[in-house]
């Protein structure tokens, strides 16, 4: 069952000379009920700006965005954004920012909502730091308290925007072997953007490759490892099949991007 | 001696802010009673303390202190109640800056003391006219202040609250005021000590009592002894009116620490 259904969806901004500009043309993908996934390309190539139209933050110009066949028209509790920046509020302590987005919605009752946070702590694997603020947090562990935010509003569509971008190498590794793990047992249509290409490949049922023309399909690759999946799957052949087919790919990209560049 | 040398490091700031106000005191002292400049005009520390002990037997001391601060309390005060909404209000909304925005400049750019004729005439001379400057003198800050905080709210945090989905009302009492309270307390921290100033400018001009008439007075008479003992109790009063909201921003960045 087609879940999210992107058709020719086309985003322009305004400019301050009072052109417009061009952030996506006419991006098509339809993405299945508990699919993962992932998005590539380089930056600038309106990966961001495709998230915030699934979540109804920016409203297409051109084309629809359906979710379960019905056009988005704003932010809703079926959709939860994960942020880069993590967007934790500093001066709420860990349990209280997994609470927060229950309390924007008003609709689970106090009482409840104790209940489901500490669900989620155990399931980020935050046991011990629920007193704790996000800066005596390290970068992984805000990422979890994220996660864990977005999940306790209970989404159908988890939509996560360079998650792990601000993170080292190795908790980067350790942190999308987790969000595999949290998915199997919770099974949510995720749409990952990144900027890994081991990330995008580890994670993903198809991914999306993006040419920076803008926010054009270069390519959309189905993969077939099995799951579960642990990190020890980057050693077999077809992972390192993908990710140097997608490495082409992105640098066919670039160096078009370049040559562009210097003959203009 | 490794328990003094380890007290010193630990108080090295302190101590030697202290030692350098005492090396001051000493010097004041002893170039008083040597006369290397007349007494009458430079007065000197004992003389401050016996000006300072009298001021205090004879009662008047209290009055004037009770007026200073209950000029400074109402002035302060009122500029809280009406300088927080109203730099909210510029920091949330374009259209209030924008109309507002040259009325805190220009509060902000000229001397405020200029306003004190007006004052005068409108309210006549006394406690009405002193809270007016005051007051004057520290909404400027804490509208400015308000309005940087509430403005400089981290978007992503905006972009966050929007995709929950956030009524209005949270997203103000949720990310905005929480976001926004230590610029808006560092600003009322500044703000006190602008409306310090301001009563004891309007007493220097016109007053019967509080701090800034004692220096008027005095100061009148060639009796710097008393003025002194005067500046003496604005910065007592100064300096521990800020502690105070020191104490209470330490507690507000909890969080940080
Ligand atoms: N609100 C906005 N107003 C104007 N331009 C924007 C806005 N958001 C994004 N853009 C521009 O659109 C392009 C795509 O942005 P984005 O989706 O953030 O790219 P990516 O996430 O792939 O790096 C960029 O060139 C960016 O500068
Ligand atoms: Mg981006």
């Amino acid at each position: 069952m087609v879940h999210i259904d992107l058709r020719q969806v086309m985003v322009t901004f305004p400019q301050p000379d009072g052109g417009e500009f061009l952030a996506v043309n006419s991006f098509d993908l339809k993405v299945e009920k508990g699919e993962f996934v992932t998005i590539v390309g380089p930056s600038g190539c309106g990966k961001s700006t495709i998230l915030s139209v699934v979540d109804g933050l920016i409203r297409p110009s051109g084309g629809e965005a359906l979710i379960n066949g019905k056009p988005v028209t704003g932010p809703g509790s079926d959709r939860a954004l994960v942020f880069q920046e993590f967007a934790l509020l500093p001066w709420r302590t860990v349990e209280s920012n997994i609470m927060l987005g229950l309390e924007l919605q008003h609709k689970v009752p106090r009482g409840k909502i104790e209940a489901l946070v500490s669900h989620y702590i155990k399931m980020v694997g935050l046991q011990g730091f629920e007193r704790h603020h996000p800066h005596q947090l390290s970068g992984g562990m805000r990422q979890r308290v994220g996660i864990a935010r977005a999940l306790a509003v209970n989404p159908e569509i988890l939509l996560m925007d360079e998650p792990f971008a601000a993170l080292d190498a190795q908790t980067r590794e350790i942190m999308s072997a987790e969000l595999l793990r949290i998915w199997e047992q919770e099974k949510k249509t995720v749409l990952f953007v990144t900027h890994s290409i081991d990330e995008a490949v580890y994670l993903a049922d198809r991914i999306v490759v993006l040419s920076g023309c803008p926010g054009c399909v270069r390519e959309i690759i189905p993969v077939s490892l099995s799951r579960p999946r642990n990190l020890e799957i980057k050693d077999e052949a077809e992972f390192v099949r993908l990710r140097r087919h997608i490495w082409g790919l992105l640098e066919q990209e670039a160096q078009r991007q370049a040559g562009g560049r210097a003959g203009s | 001696m490794v328990t003094l040398a380890h007290l010193y490091r630990r108080f090295d700031a302190p101590f030697l802010g202290t030692l350098g106000l005492v090396a001051a005191l000493c010097l004041w002292e002893i170039a008083s009673r040597l006369k290397w400049a007349d007494p009458i005009l430079i007065s000197s520390p004992t003389m401050v303390a016996v000006a300072l002990k009298n001021w205090a037997v004879t009662g008047a001391l209290w009055r004037d202190l009770g007026t200073s601060l209950w000029e400074l309390i109402v002035a302060f005060g009122a500029s809280a109640v009406v300088g927080i909404p109203l730099g909210v209000a510029m920091g949330w909304n374009r259209p209030a800056e924008y109309a507002l925005d040259p009325f805190v400049w220009l509060l902000y750019s000229t001397p405020l003391v200029s306003f004190w004729p007006l004052f005068i005439i409108w309210l006549g001379i006394g406690v009405k006219a002193i809270i007016a400057l005051a007051f004057l003198f520290s909404i400027v800050q804490i509208v400015i202040n308000t309005m940087a905080g509430v403005r400089n709210i981290d978007p992503v945090l905006i972009r966050c609250a929007r995709s929950f989905d956030a009524r209005t009302i949270d997203l103000f009492f949720k990310f905005t005021l929480p976001g926004a309270l230590l610029m808006i307390v560092a600003g009322l921290r500044l703000a006190l000590g602008r409306a310090l100033i301001g009563v004891v400018v309007g007493e220097l001009f016109s007053a019967n009592a509080g701090l800034g008439f004692h220096i008027s007075y005095y100061g009148a008479k060639l009796r710097f002894g008393d003025v002194f003992a005067s500046l003496f109790v604005i910065v007592v009063i100064g300096v521990a009116t800020t502690q105070l909201i020191r104490l209470f921003e330490a507690r507000l960045v909890s969080w940080k620490s």
